[in-house]
């Protein structure tokens, strides 16, 4: 009787157990390389962003900029445009009056709206900025260069996808 | 012989089946492969144009700031940073601004002040 039952032999069951082995691990290898490619697309997604967003804002508003009038701004040097108080950091006029400033803060760009008394976080926490860099080319037609270097950021670790820009803005006030 | 003409009748995949549906499996996870590959690739050529891009705004920025600081005859005297064609545009007073910072051409019309 035992002998009559129908069902796999031990060779039968090795070898399908082995095919079965070689495809998952085939299988969860391409999983996990897609799962890490997907993971480095958005680090990279998170990090345009961010420079990109950071970037206008400043673009913006430092086109906007004006002369210091009256020492509306006690930072600014009377009838200039900007200021820099070191390589970091930036100070100027925007065209609502506020005394604005924008300054790199361990690994977060703050912005400033009352001449730096407080300052408020402009970059997410989801991205470091490692790195800024404020330069003033020229006094009379002022140009400031920067450069923001920001790496991606999640869950306490560094992804290693960073991205650098460099551009320059000038007001319009001139 | 009974068990061998028995097992030649049981039903199954022929060989050419099984090749047949291993291809096209493999076709679908190759191609979805290549579609990760090429997906992170155009992330990274985007992050090179939007540097790119930040390049070319800054050397329009300085050009305007140029203008902007001699309005009479800027477009003869003007030395253009590298990268920036100026040729006088159609209208009175246009001028065409071609910026190319490697594969980032952006074109500006740009007025002299009235």
């Amino acid at each position: 009787m035992i002998g009559d039952k129908k069902g796999f032999t031990l060779i039968e069951t090795m070898v399908a157990v082995g095919l079965f082995g070689v495809v998952i691990a085939s299988a969860s290898g391409i999983f996990a390389s897609s799962l890490s490619t997907q993971g480095r697309s958005l680090q990279l997604k998170r990090v345009q962003e961010e420079v990109r967003f950071i970037s206008e804002f400043l673009q913006k508003e430092a086109r906007q900029g004006v002369r210091n009038f009256q020492n509306a701004c006690p930072s600014i040097v009377d009838k200039e445009v900007f200021k820099l108080i070191s390589l970091e950091e930036v100070r100027f006029q925007n065209s609502r009056g506020e005394c604005v400033g924008y300054r790199l803060s361990g690994t977060v760009l703050e912005r400033s709206v009352n001449d730096g008394s407080t300052w408020d976080n402009l970059s997410s926490p989801d991205v470091l900025i490692t790195q800024v860099r404020f330069l003033l080319v020229g006094i009379t037609n002022p140009v400031l260069d920067y450069s923001i270097t920001a790496e991606s950021f999640r869950k306490g670790r560094v992804s290693g996808v960073s991205l650098n820009v460099k551009s320059n803005v000038s007001p319009r006030a001139y | 012989m009974e068990a061998l003409i028995s097992f030649r009748k049981r039903k199954g995949f022929s060989l050419l089946e099984v090749l047949i549906a291993i291809t096209i499996i493999n076709v679908g996870v190759l191609a979805s492969v290549n579609l990760m590959s090429f997906t992170l690739h155009n992330w990274k050529s985007t992050s090179s144009k939007l540097q790119n891009t930040l390049v070319v705004q800054g050397k329009m920025e300085l050009v305007r700031n140029f203008r902007d600081n001699n309005p009479v005859n800027w477009s003869q005297v003007i030395v253009p940073p590298s990268g920036v064609t100026i040729v006088p545009g159609p209208k009175a007073g246009e001028h065409i601004v071609s910026v190319s910072e490697k594969d980032v051409n952006i074109t500006y019309h740009l007025y002299d002040w009235r």
